[in-house]
């Protein structure tokens, strides 16, 4: 989630639901969206507003604090501090006072504040009315007429609460719980903003239903992405077709860069703050997200790996990746 | 399935086709009736083909690796346990090539289990079928598909699907290996080498619920620590904690040691003949149940114990049942089962008395991290 680009398009939206005029005015519109990136804070409008603004200042404590921990982590230190994400909390808890209805910072700080996975998801489910709704009004208010809901600036924090539900019922591997979620979210939003085909990707293969990751490859245009090309490869490796599998995992290292070596040498991402990081398609950084996620997936097909560095292209392109990026394989 | 009593029926087919007379008998019914004694006080005389001596060699490697290996106290005990069992297997394959129990631990001790094991397995089971219907009909003693658990000579291929379905539920190949337990099944309605187990854990895997529920239907008379867990997995899955929580309380209730098993959930290693034995509704029944669901127990939680293995662990009748066994076990009295009774059931006896051999297996059980 880049926080500060979404507060500029939600400052816009609500001038334009204000001011209909200026929704036909592109050149007004670049220049207020400029002037805004350079100084958020004097186009703040409301409470909402500055709630949002707290919230980009939040991630970014957030985030020093992950990398702070990681680094006492590296030294060999016991960092309580830093781990407890006790700024991070307070930042949050600040943007709630400011506004209690700061659903991006309301899920932050059920995930930092959950005693293990199964207490996040119960929260958050007990959250997801009360965001539906309430987003779901703003929304009404605001967006005025959105072919996709992901369009919907004001539905976003409700639609990303729903991510995570997903999220955390894979990781407590309740995947055809996830999938349900999963199949709900599409429909309602087929251009899919939130790019949740991915997961839904990998626990098909996960569960191994061939006809379902089909379609949703169709779905899609069959444009592919790393996740499918993961899903493909196993799947077809678990199903014991291992001619279709091969060729999978050789599709696999020749289209998506970085994702052998990412498969042979799982990589660490920072915790998602609360959604996957924008990627560009069809780049490393995607294979890695795509590889980090599928993890689950990898896990629990445990001579996956091992027999794809049996397959010479795919040992290769690893190797190859590894060298250009000075690692040895 | 017991490698002991297969070699006990396979010398009584023997010693049933051999006339009485030269076996020194009044009558055919003197002679079988004498076959136990005998059997028990002088197995090594009687009538038996390279076959069956090859057959009972495998079984005294199955002894040590199911058994004794299990309770071995160190590295050391262990390696010297499992160079006899090899030596055994290679013995009893110079003996009779075909003994494919023999072949397949043999491979195992080689080459390790899941995907190369797979592979081998998938490999010569064609091979094993014929085999092993070949030498049933030169015995006289085919059994008819649906039956296949009957005759002695068949049971060999029934353990190779076993330990296929087996090596491909631990390899995350849910669909394969619930194919072959369908096989499996269908060849020996019995299924007296517990597939419906192993299928259990498979449905449970790809979350099929509709499957579970069909499978524990086809086996209504048999109620099993496998289907019990599996209906708390199921329901946890998705997310009917109320119904997961009292199917886990009736488990707790049924099985003694419970407490003590389902907060530790260690893992031991497969038993290389067949599934370990056990006494139905026993402690051992349960430990060996919830050592198999290690795959569902430890799933995509890395070092860490899974939401699923926590929730368990954590559940408050769960801890008393946990309080209350070591509270016995402190005062010495205790009577809860868990011990193998003489010569029935071998091993993995561990559960009761907080794991007291096992600990030290070659393979040392994963608790929870």
């Amino acid at each position: 989630m880049l926080v500060m680009s979404e507060y500029v398009s939600r400052m816009l939206r609500k001038r334009s639901a204000q001011d209909p005029t200026l929704s036909d005015d592109e050149a007004e519109l670049g220049r207020i969206a400029r002037e805004a990136m350079r100084d958020p804070d004097s186009f703040v409008a409301d409470d909402e507003d500055r709630a949002f603004l707290a919230l980009a200042r939040a991630t970014s404590v957030a985030r020093r604090e992950i990398e702070d921990a990681e680094d006492a982590e590296a030294y060999g230190e016991s960092a309580p501090a830093a781990s407890d994400l006790t700024r991070t909390r307070h930042e949050l808890q600040r943007c709630l006072e400011i506004d209690p209805h700061c659903y991006d910072a309301r899920l932050l700080l059920t995930l930092a504040d959950a005693k293990n996975d199964d207490d996040a998801l119960a929260r958050l489910l007990a959250l997801e009315d009360e965001a539906r709704a309430w987003c779901r009004q703003r929304s009404d208010e605001l967006d005025g007429f959105v072919l996709d809901p992901w369009d919907a600036l004001f539905m976003r924090p409700y639609l990303r609460i729903e991510g995570r539900i997903v999220d955390l019922l894979t990781t407590s591997a309740r995947y055809r719980a996830a999938l349900e979620r999963c199949r709900r979210l599409l429909a309602d939003s087929p251009a899919d903003g939130q790019g949740i085909r991915h997961t839904a990707a990998l626990i098909l293969a996960r569960l191994e239903d061939e006809k379902g990751l089909d379609d949703l490859d169709a779905r899609f245009g069959r444009t592919g992405s790393a996740w499918m090309h993961v899903a493909r490869a196993i799947l077809l490796y678990k199903l014991g077709r291992m001619d279709a599998a091969r060729r999978a995992v050789t599709g696999l290292a020749t289209l998506c860069p970085g994702a052998a070596y990412y498969l042979a040498n799982p990589t660490y991402v920072q915790p998602y703050l609360p959604d996957r990081p924008p990627f560009t398609p069809g780049t490393a950084q995607e294979s890695l997200l795509a590889t980090y996620e599928a993890d689950f997936l990898v896990m629990d097909t445990p001579d996956f790996v091992t027999w794809a560095l049996s397959v010479e292209s795919f040992t290769h392109a690893a190797s190859e990746y590894g060298r250009l990026h000075g690692d040895d394989l | 399935m017991s490698a002991r009593a297969d070699d006990f029926e396979r010398l009584a087919v023997r010693w049933a086709q051999t006339p009485y007379a030269s076996l020194g008998y009044p009558s055919a019914i003197a002679a079988i009736t004498a076959f136990p004694e005998v059997y028990a006080t002088s197995r090594d005389s009687l009538p038996q083909t390279d076959a069956d001596r090859a057959f009972a060699l495998m079984g005294k490697a199955a002894d040590i690796l199911d058994g004794t290996l299990l309770f071995a106290s160190d590295d050391d005990q262990a390696n010297a346990l499992t160079a006899e069992a090899i030596g055994y297997l290679d013995e009893a394959l110079k003996l009779d090539p075909t003994c494919y129990d023999a072949m397949r631990m043999r491979y195992m001790l080689e080459h390790g289990t899941r995907d190369v094991m797979v592979s081998f397995l998938t490999e010569h089971e064609g091979q094993v079928r014929a085999r092993c219907v070949e030498v049933a009909r030169a015995a006289n003693m085919l059994a008819p598909e649906g039956h296949w658990s009957v005759s002695v000579f068949q049971r060999p291929y029934l353990r190779w699907l076993f330990n296929l379905a087996n090596e491909q539920l631990n390899c995350g190949r849910y669909t394969r290996s619930l194919e072959v337990c369908d096989r499996l099944m269908g060849l020996d309605e019995q299924d007296a080498a517990g597939a419906r187990m192993i299928a259990a854990l498979d449905y449970v895997k790809l979350e099929d619920a509709d499957g579970l529920a069909a499978l524990e239907a086809r086996f209504a008379s048999d109620r099993n620590a496998w289907f019990d867990l599996c209906d708390v997995f199921m329901a946890y899955k998705r997310q009917d904690l109320a119904t997961a929580a009292t199917r886990l309380h009736v488990i707790v209730r049924d099985y003694p040691g419970a407490g003590n098993t389902l907060t530790a959930q260690d893992e031991v290693s497969a038993g290389a003949f067949a599934r370990l034995s056990y006494q139905p509704r026993s402690a051992d029944e349960l430990y060996i149940a919830v050592s198999e669901s290690a795959v569902i127990l430890d799933e995509n939680c890395g070092d860490a114990a899974s939401a699923l293995s926590d929730w368990i662990a954590d559940d408050a009748i769960v801890r008393h049942a946990f309080d209350a066994e070591s509270a016995k076990r402190r005062e010495g009295s205790d009577e809860t089962g868990g011990a193998p009774d003489a010569g029935g059931s071998r091993g993995a006896a561990a559960s009761d008395a907080g794991v007291p051999g096992v600990s030290g297996a070659p393979h040392a059980p994963e608790g929870r991290g």
